[in-house]
């Protein structure tokens, strides 16, 4: 039900961009591309036609060029970066039992944002495609570990000690980032803004390798996420309650902290810093939906895709150049907690 | 005959957080009994009750269930065994008194199966039996204590579970759900089910339970069929109060006298 | 306990080793400072057309070769630094968008962009959109920009950053011998040459010298290895900064600069004007101290011309030379 909704909604935003193309051409330019016309047809440089026909040709490619190399790959960076976020935050307010949790919370996002900071300030960023998301993996992951080790002893995992361990991995993280921007700044202005838009999160030229980077870890990471979830509502009521029906909690935490990582990490590594989407995306469809992890995952799923498809098409359209996504995001966050607050000022909280 | 006790701990001692909360108790638990762990506050019968069902690490001692350790069986199997109704158990979202009462079946289901007709016909029964079916689309947010207290022990015997450890089980409820849950665990050891309920009601523990185990300061003061263990002199000792013990037709009864070591 | 012991170890060992790590990590960009160590093009040419676009990467391996079969008729600008060049280079009628700075006040060239079709950023879409056949790209834009572009055919310019004048008369040949107007670059070299060359004439030898300071309301000063320190060279000044020992760019504090005490402040005017500056520096109490402010000893120059990194780096050259050493350029109309 909402994947019918996404893929219009995507098809939509394909569509839309500075330079106006019809929803039809998009169509039959997918189409053509899905059914295995791979390379945009390139003409060569210069042919010095003048006439009409070969001047529709060229606008032709233009469109083309356009849906299939610039749009398409970045509205589904967009659609898997939101579906990534929304259904690890969903999953850490599960675990956590708090719907105010954040798939950044243990630090994965810090450390991400780490590990791309220093890629782009060593000059390795520039120098191809691939280093920059593979790096602020790597940072997510290892700060996954760290957090990991740190909390657990005698093969249990207090969630208290986690997120211990994730705000001060965290905090580290975050001034040694701090610290990289201020050195950068120091030698090389042009790293330095990179760096510091890199953070404020963007889906500006996409490549159609980013929508590999993101689409493999965040739908492998979703289906792993199935087994795990009647377990989930289960440790919804507390751990003493799961374990005593037969959950075995060390075993969730470690699954569910290993699928949350993959998915930010992936969407971190493509995206940079966005906020807010894996906070209010799960914890407005659990209003809506129910706290049945089964039908709550993938409504934030799809939830998180459209939210994030839209809000990107919005900054890419309308927004002045400057306008980085995850800001738009985080202003978002703003009314989104006022509304919360006003809805709940005459009612208990249930946290 | 001997058969195997449902619950047999021995030597069994807890430290939490610096304090020894259980001394190297040990006691046997027949199958088909209703055992009272009775005694003051802080005596450590909800720790006991953990330590029964594999949720805190003993520092010593061991705990056999049917006859095998604890720490020989995975979650599921000791889920399957023993079902543990603790105190304070939190319902704070919004699943109805139907999905909680179907998590009982977690331990009997695979990976990926759904809830089949067998297992809907089980939980339609537990909640009968403790009398939440006419709340069963119900919200738990929305019950009261009382009656998220019995969607809970609905979800115990949906467990299937043979033995049941309860941690007092009937203090939020009004009289008649208290009347009728007893009602309910003494049915139960009569299927030849083993119940094993802390209790702080001297009188509930006299008239139901077949064994009584009296906790003081982590130690056994006394165990044994109720009616001599929960004796005024043993009373006496455990909770420091002189108590006068009546009997009215089938119904026995104990009255806290006064406070005082006088002992007599 | 043991098992307790033994994890307060392992804890304080993970603790440890991710510290250190951070700290050679930061060691080594500190050391090293942050780089920008992109791809470059160069042209091959026989003279004629076709000719041959060569990107290789830092250490000198080529990455791809684009053809130019005709000299380009829709060529896009992404900075500053290649408007100044080709708008000098080539007809109005072959440039189809230069940068957004172009038309504004920061910019050399604002006067000389009507009929420039549009003003573009780094924006593939709107590129695309251009049905370009030549696009300039800096080597800090990012890989992914240059990545789409290629792949939907357009050829790319990428241009190394311009760290000194030998740079900047590179990156002028070989951007004339991209557009086809090799003889025009080379002229634009050599009247920049010849400025430089004049005023290097006229200059005392080198023991008598000033030294000068770019310092302005954002703090950050030029030290040795920038272009500004070669232009101060080139104008006759010696650069308190890179004197001082900083290299590269950095924030000091007033102390230091109070320590460096140059000859001249050199200010940038612009949006805000000469006295503006002058004010705000002479406000500052920590600096009032400075001979070049008690002295009343000041160099102006146009911003844009400050921090230009084209052909007209020798306007500034001439512009700080003639305020410096005002009795040696008498009467002189460059």
């Amino acid at each position: 039900m909402g994947a019918p909704l996404c893929a219009a909604v995507m098809l939509a935003a394909i569509s839309m961009g500075p330079k106006p193309i019809h929803p039809l051409t998009t169509l039959s330019v997918l189409l053509k591309h899905a059914t295995g016309g791979s390379q945009v047809d390139v003409q060569a440089n210069g042919d010095g036609e003048q006439d009409e026909e070969a001047a529709a040709g060229r606008e032709a490619q233009t469109s083309e060029t356009i849906i299939w190399l610039v749009r398409t790959p970045r509205v589904l960076v967009a659609a898997f970066v939101g579906a990534a976020l929304a259904f690890a935050g969903t999953l850490m307010q599960g675990l956590f039992r708090n719907p105010l949790a954040s798939p950044g919370i243990l630090g994965v996002s810090a450390g991400g944002a780490f590990g791309a900071v220093v890629c782009i300030a060593t000059g390795w960023a520039v120098q191809a495609v691939w280093p920059l998301p593979a790096c602020a993996f790597a940072g997510a992951l290892t700060t996954i570990l760290i957090v990991y080790a740190l909390a657990s002893y005698q093969g249990e995992t207090p969630l208290a000690t986690l997120l211990l361990a994730g705000i001060a991995v965290s905090a580290l993280a975050g001034s040694a980032t701090s610290f990289v921007l201020v050195i950068s700044a120091r030698h090389e202005w042009f790293v330095a803004k990179e760096i510091l838009f890199w953070t404020l999160g963007g889906l500006d030229a996409r490549l159609w390798q980013h929508v590999a980077m993101v689409a493999l870890p965040t739908t492998f990471a979703i289906v792993a996420s199935m087994f795990f979830l009647r377990d989930l509502n289960i440790m919804l009521l507390g751990e003493e309650q799961a374990r005593t029906l037969g959950v075995d909690t060390p075993r969730l935490k470690l699954g569910l902290l290993g699928i949350v990582s993959l998915a930010t990490g992936a969407a971190v590594g493509v995206s940079g810093l966005i906020g807010f989407v894996g906070l209010m995306i799960p914890h407005l469809l659990r209003m809506m939906v129910g706290p049945d992890h089964r039908s709550l995952v993938p409504a934030s799923v799809f939830g998180g895709a459209i939210f994030l498809v839209v809000t990107d098409t919005f900054v890419r359209c309308l927004g002045p150049a400057d306008l980085r996504l995850g800001i738009v995001t985080g202003a978002l966050g703003a009314p989104f907690f006022l509304l919360l607050l006003i809805k709940h000022r005459n009612q208990a909280i249930h946290l | 005959m001997e058969t195997t006790p449902a619950i047999s701990i021995k030597d069994v001692s807890v430290r939490l957080t610096g304090n020894e909360i259980l001394r190297g108790v040990s006691g046997d638990v027949p199958r088909g009994s209703l055992v009272g762990l009775v005694g003051p506050n802080g005596a450590g019968k909800s720790t006991l009750l953990r330590a029964m069902s594999a949720q805190i690490p003993l520092s010593g001692g061991s705990v056999e269930v049917d006859g095998r350790p604890l720490t020989q069986l995975s979650r599921r199997q000791i889920a399957r065994t023993v079902c543990l109704l603790p105190q304070d158990a939190s319902l704070s979202f919004p699943f109805s008194v139907r999905e909680i009462v179907a998590m009982g079946r977690n331990p009997h289901l695979g990976r990926f199966s759904s809830l089949s007709k067998e297992d809907d016909a089980i939980v339609n029964h537990a909640m009968r039996q403790a009398s939440v079916d006419e709340l069963a689309d119900r919200p738990v947010t929305k019950l009261s204590g009382g009656e998220k207290q019995r969607a809970l022990l609905a979800r115990c015997l949906a467990t299937e579970a043979p033995t049941l450890l309860l941690d007092e089980p009937t203090t939020s409820l009004d009289i008649l759900h208290q009347l009728e849950v007893l009602d309910l665990l003494q049915q139960f050891t009569n299927q030849d089910r083993t119940v094993i309920a802390a209790l702080h009601d001297l009188n509930v523990a006299r008239q139901i339970c077949d064994y009584v185990f009296l906790l003081k300061d982590g130690e056994f003061a006394a165990r044994g069929q109720a009616k001599e263990t929960l004796s005024p002199e043993n009373l006496q000792k455990v909770f420091g109060v002189q108590v006068t013990t009546g009997a009215d037709g089938n119904l026995r009864f104990t009255l806290p006298l006064a406070a005082g070591i006088a002992s007599r | 306990m043991n098992e307790n012991t033994a994890h307060q170890w392992f804890a304080w060992t993970v603790v440890l080793a991710v510290v250190i790590g951070l700290a050679a990590t930061m060691r080594y960009l500190v050391r090293h400072g942050a780089r920008l160590e992109g791809p470059t093009t160069q042209v091959e040419s026989d003279g004629g057309w076709p000719r041959t676009l060569v990107e290789r990467d830092p250490d000198g391996g080529v990455i791809r070769r684009q053809v130019l079969s005709v000299p380009p008729k829709r060529i896009v600008s992404v900075s500053l630094a290649t408007d100044e060049i080709l708008v000098n280079l080539v007809e109005r009628e072959r440039i189809a968008a230069l940068s957004t700075f172009a038309p504004k006040p920061g910019s050399l060239i604002r006067d000389r962009v009507q009929g420039i079709p549009k003003f573009v950023d780094a924006d593939v879409e709107t590129i695309i959109a251009l049905e370009p056949d030549l696009c300039f790209l800096a080597s800090y834009n990012r890989a992914e920009t240059r990545s789409i572009l290629i792949d939907s055919g357009v050829p790319v310019f990428v241009f190394h950053r311009f760290d000194s004048l030998d740079d900047i008369r590179t990156n002028i040949r070989t951007v004339g011998q991209a557009v086809g107007a090799e003889g025009k670059a080379d002229q634009l070299i050599s009247q920049m040459d010849q400025k430089i060359r004049r005023v290097n004439e006229k200059l005392p030898p080198l023991g008598e010298r000033p030294t000068a300071l770019a310092y302005s309301t954002s703090g950050w000063v030029a030290g040795k290895g920038t272009l500004q320190a070669e232009l101060f060279e080139a104008a006759g000044l010696r650069s308190a900064a890179a004197e001082f020992g900083i290299n590269g760019f950095a924030k000091v504090s007033a102390e230091r600069i109070l320590m460096m005490d140059p000859d001249y402040l050199v200010i940038a005017t612009g949006p805000s004007d000469t006295e503006h500056q002058k004010e705000w520096l002479s406000a500052n109490p920590a600096l009032a101290s400075l001979r070049a402010i008690r002295q009343n000893r000041y160099l102006a120059i146009e911003e844009p011309l400050l921090s230009t990194v084209s052909h007209r780096m020798a306007d500034s050259v001439v512009q700080l030379a003639r305020q410096a050493y005002p009795d040696r350029f008498t009467g002189e109309d460059e």
